[in-house]
């Protein structure tokens, strides 16, 4: 990271743990489990049945993309305080087994960032713990207050 | 006028694609005869989206990927099974709830790969995100 977080990950667990997930993170009944403010580091649980299956009863490969995605995001915005929100402009995801709908963790790491513009990477695991997806990602960083404002 | 590619369209068109292609709004609205492009329509629904109020790309990556199989199931017309080994989505722009529209066509089809792409258009038209793919064929169990 090219500057001091703003936060500690436990500060930003909790911060994330005070608002209730919404969207795209709820429906993937994702949770933070470990936030490194320093490494900018994110690990994830989430927790998804079979709606997002295809019709081999594997998860379709786009939502492990999405569990991946957004442990990229935590990773990128936690140290800043989630004062930012980072669109992702690429992202490529390489899909190293069939995974079964369960939980699932997905960890997102900063690489580098040069200006607004960060590198990130991500591993996803299935529920017996195997690697079963990486991916690497290119984001912008955005300032707004994605979270709203944090409550007294 | 009854061409060969009515029944293929019919084929996919049944096909039982399971419970992520029904969870994504997911319709097909064309099979292309000459090149088994594919023509597709999706839903972008508020519990996609992120703390922003857009689509999470990781949703727009799965609308992307059902159509980079979709694609690769019609050229191939079924005869294999499809497995992805990569993906790779760019967003060009925010996407916002209403109906999406996404076109997807193999760019080459090899004896056990095949290599697809795929773009996104979102609720105004204009075209919002791009993929492609890589994927592996093989031996499709129980074909009927």
């Amino acid at each position: 990271m090219t500057q001091a977080p703003e936060l500690t990950g436990d500060q930003a667990i909790a911060m994330m743990r005070r608002r209730p997930p919404v969207g795209a993170a709820r429906l993937l009944g994702s949770e933070p489990l470990a936030i490194d403010t320093e490494r900018g580091f994110a690990r994830l649980t989430h927790q998804v049945g079979e709606e997002f299956c295809t019709e081999y009863g594997v998860l379709q490969g786009g939502f492990l993309t999405a569990m991946l995605d957004e442990a990229m995001a935590i990773a990128a915005v936690a140290p800043r305080g989630f004062r930012y929100a980072v669109p992702t402009l690429e992202m490529k995801t390489n899909y190293l087994h069939p995974v079964k709908p369960g939980r699932l963790v997905s960890e997102g790491q900063v690489v580098r960032i040069e200006g607004r513009v960060i590198y990130l990477d991500g591993r996803l695991y299935d529920p017996v713990g195997e690697l079963a997806a990486t991916a690497s990602a290119t984001g912008r960083f955005f300032a707004v207050d994605f979270l709203g404002p944090t409550p007294p | 006028m009854t061409t060969a590619a009515e029944p293929r369209l019919d084929r996919q068109r049944n096909r039982d694609r399971g419970p992520a292609a029904r969870l994504l709004g997911h319709r097909l609205l064309a099979v292309e005869p000459e090149t088994a492009a594919v023509e597709l329509a999706y839903e972008a629904r508020a519990d996609f989206f992120n703390p922003m109020g857009v689509m999470q790309g990781g949703f727009t990556a799965a609308m992307l990927d059902q159509a980079l199989v979709d694609a690769v199931v019609a050229r191939a017309d079924m005869r294999q099974a499809v497995t992805v080994l990569e993906t790779q989505c760019c967003f060009l722009r925010a996407i916002g709830p209403g109906e999406l529209r996404c076109r997807a066509e193999v760019v080459h089809l090899g004896r056990s790969t095949a290599f697809a792409e795929a773009r996104l258009y979102g609720p105004d038209g204009a075209l919002a995100a791009t993929a492609t793919a890589v994927t592996a064929l093989g031996p499709r169990e129980g074909a009927d």
